[in-house]
């Protein structure tokens, strides 16, 4: 049985507040390069590059979930992922429609890139930082029904979390719960947690992540272990980071 | 009215920057709903003190945001104020409160 070192919530060139730098092949590149098993890819309400960095780790001997970071209508981020990213890429198209027709201004917040295998490139045009028209609720239940897991972001820190957004955390069947201090655990002691670095640069992949105990190192089995709450997070960088 | 203005109602100024002529006010929390429908030279009054509030008054050309409730202002909203040049105070007084005392100065 596998001990899988995973970093789940990173972001590609295609979230604004990231940088050009960080694009699939680098990412993948350097997420090998300090020993990470499983990156999860978690751009801020799409998934449009997904399945490039899917295929690039297919090559390149890791294993990516596909997912997405989405910003519930209160303004709550969480995590979604999948076991493919023929699903990821088909509900990260729900909730980039679910935005609001509000452009982006390079300029001020950076440009949002879509890049493929062969690094060419194409911009996204709408505003991906907004909220989605679907709440907290009903998102969970159109996770569920994609067969994803659900785990809300971040939920000890000052902005974007659902405990901040609400004022608490709604009792819900979450598969974990992400926090991003050691200090948090005992608050949230009837979930399972996960830690991951929230990376926008290359240079802060890994510098939290988590165990996964996963039968085999497929996507299907790591969202298994997941769900039974298999996950050990660790709160310290990757020994390999430099 | 200016964001002069603004500092003589006593609140803390966190950052101050010119003294551009501000003729709206905007009070939210949600900050899709100020990306929204907030309007241009404007001054945004919200408990969100964190840097993805300054981003979105940028986006909307506001030049003023007001931090109600006495909420602690993170390091990187100022670092973020001051590249974007926007000015920040900060108040005891609750969204309410701050929203009725800008009106009063918008409508003199």
């Amino acid at each position: 049985m596998p001990n899988l070192k995973a970093d789940l919530h990173i972001h590609s060139c295609l979230s604004t507040c990231g940088s050009l730098d960080n694009s699939p092949q680098e990412i993948i590149s350097r997420a090998k390069e300090i020993g990470l098993d499983v990156i999860g890819i978690a751009d801020h309400n799409c998934t449009f590059n997904a399945e490039t960095l899917f295929n690039i780790a297919k090559q390149k001997g890791i294993i990516v979930l596909p997912g997405i970071e989405i910003t519930s209508s209160e303004e709550a981020h969480l995590l979604a992922f999948f076991d493919s990213p023929q699903k990821a890429k088909k509900f990260g198209q729900i909730i980039f429609d679910s935005l609001p027709d509000i452009e982006n201004q390079p300029e001020k917040t950076g440009d949002q890139v879509i890049c493929d295998e062969d690094e060419n490139i194409e911009f996204v045009d709408k505003y991906l930082l907004n909220a989605s028209k679907f709440s907290f609720d009903k998102l969970f239940t159109m996770i569920k029904d994609y067969g994803g897991v659900f785990i809300p972001a971040h939920i000890d820190r000052a902005s974007f979390s659902i405990v901040i957004q609400l004022g608490f955390l709604p009792p819900m069947r979450y598969d974990c719960v992400e926090i991003t201090k050691a200090e948090s655990a005992n608050q949230y002691s009837e979930y399972n947690h996960i830690a991951n670095s929230d990376a926008h640069y290359l240079e802060d992949i890994g510098k939290r992540y988590s165990i996964i105990e996963a039968e085999e190192a497929t996507p299907e089995s790591i969202l298994k272990a997941i769900r039974e709450g298999k996950i050990t997070p660790v709160f310290s960088p990757i020994t390999n980071l430099k | 009215m200016k964001i002069s203005d603004i500092e003589k109602l006593e609140f803390e100024v966190i950052n101050m920057a010119g003294d551009a002529e501000v003729t709206s006010a905007y009070t939210s929390d949600l900050l899709s709903d100020v990306m929204g429908n907030a309007q241009e030279n404007g001054v945004l009054i919200t408990i969100q003190a964190h840097k993805n509030t300054v981003a979105v008054a940028s986006m909307k050309d506001m030049k003023a945001i007001i931090i109600c409730n006495n909420r602690e202002i993170e390091d990187d909203m100022l670092d973020a104020a001051k590249d974007e040049e926007i000015a920040i105070f900060k108040t005891k007084l609750n969204q309410f409160e701050t929203s009725f005392l800008i009106g009063k100065l918008l409508n003199a």
